[in-house]
């Protein structure tokens, strides 16, 4: 090691040497084989758009309503290169027999790392969906959610697997690269800043990087207060 | 101090939990840069590892793995909003001699900072590092080295001596 890197280490180990120990609790972990919430219910349920929505200053509201129609409102905010690290911000709607509608709002713009209509089209409809987008709003995309539904979403075939639990929710997918992407390459969408579901019981807020669906669908949960739902919060409604 | 973690026969995953959560803690820490979330990332982290425990033969560079894409993440989001950014300022740590250094490395690009804390922190081999980011080697020596380059001039235009 030379200097530098020997004051590196002690930089390191000194701020390591301040992290807070204790507190840990495994009890506080559900236990891995514990069922799936039932969310089948007649309760109304509240699916709340996750959080990233008002803090990247990107509009985004879809309004389901399963076995009807969505109109969705996606809009950038500025362009793809203003936001921040280039970012592009697209919505997923994921709900049984629901067409999605692209209504007024922004644009993604430019719509790189997104799916051109076409194949938005041609995903959804391998899984009986549909999708309705129109020529320079490309970002949204239908999935139905009853039954395992496996998706290749982006260019290196990330998967977005939806187990057959759950039934209507919306995903914000932020693609947050690195700066604008190559010409040609599609940026992955690598992180996923989904859902906060609301019931009887509380919120919780889903969160899982692209590169690891199935630790997602084995849903992660962590427990958001009111104030932040209520500040940081696109709320959908939907009743079945 | 670093917590040195063991090679571990596994055992339960409440003993794993036990042995390994304030190291988990620190090292999302240090990641974070002091970050407040670290608590919640070491949880999450044990969570993912616990879900995989049967499975997983060696849990720690699971866990370890966990740690780092959830402190990307979090960073991503930090890095997106001002309210997150002041979220990850943790008192007492402002006041470290080492601040300014820290300062330089928490500017460092993402894959920089992780390889700077995993070699001289965690005092990982460019191999296991390499096993984290899912890169090559050389990637990692190379990130390694511009990083080495990033503080050594940002530390001169400061100022300090260094070699």
């Amino acid at each position: 090691m030379n200097e530098i890197e020997r004051n590196v280490a002690a930089a390191l180990k000194d701020l390591g040497s301040r992290a807070p120990t204790g507190g840990g609790d495994p009890e506080l972990l559900p236990f891995p084989d514990s069922p799936m919430p039932d969310r089948r219910g007649p309760t109304r349920r509240v699916l709340v758009a996750a959080s990233l929505t008002a803090l990247l200053g990107l509009g985004a509201v879809a309004a389901l309503s399963p076995g009807g129609s969505v109109q969705g409102d996606v809009a950038s905010g500025g362009g793809g290169a203003q936001g921040p690290s280039g970012s592009i911000a697209t919505v997923d709607v994921l709900a049984p027999d629901t067409t999605i509608d692209l209504v007024s709002g922004g644009r993604l713009s430019p719509p790189q790392g997104s799916m051109t209509p076409d194949q938005a089209e041609q995903i959804a409809s391998s899984f009986g969906r549909r999708v309705s987008a129109s020529e320079d709003e490309s970002a949204v995309v239908l999935f139905g959610s009853y039954g395992d539904v496996t998706a290749n979403l982006d260019a290196k075939d990330t998967s977005l697997q939806v187990g057959p639990q759950r039934d209507v929710f919306v995903i914000l997918r932020w693609n947050v690269a690195d700066g604008p992407s190559k010409p040609g390459v599609t940026p992955i969408p690598y992180y996923v800043e989904t859902v906060l579901e609301v019931d009887g019981a509380g919120a919780s807020a889903h969160r899982q990087p692209m590169d690891m669906p199935q630790a997602w669908l084995e849903s992660e949960r962590s427990y958001v207060s009111e104030e932040l739902l209520r500040q940081n919060s696109t709320v959908v409604y939907t009743e079945r | 101090m670093v917590v040195v973690v063991a090679p571990t026969d596994k055992g339960t995953f409440a003993a794993f939990y036990a042995s390994h959560y304030d190291w988990a803690v620190s090292l999302a820490f240090v990641l974070t840069d002091g970050g407040a979330d670290a608590h919640d990332i070491a949880q999450d982290s044990l969570l993912q590892v616990r879900l995989r425990y049967d499975r997983v033969r060696d849990p720690v560079p699971y866990l370890r793995t966990c740690i780092v894409n959830a402190c990307r993440s979090q960073h991503r989001r930090a890095a997106t909003a001002e309210r997150l950014k002041e979220a990850v300022a943790t008192p007492g740590v402002e006041y470290s001699v080492h601040r300014e250094l820290l300062d330089v490395v928490a500017k460092l690009s993402e894959r920089q900072r992780i390889v700077v804390t995993l070699r001289y922190y965690e005092g990982l081999p460019d191999e296991d590092i390499a096993a984290v980011l899912n890169c090559r080697r050389s990637t990692v020596r190379s990130l390694a080295a511009r990083a080495l380059d990033v503080l050594k001039i940002s530390l001169e235009d400061e100022g300090r001596s260094v070699s």
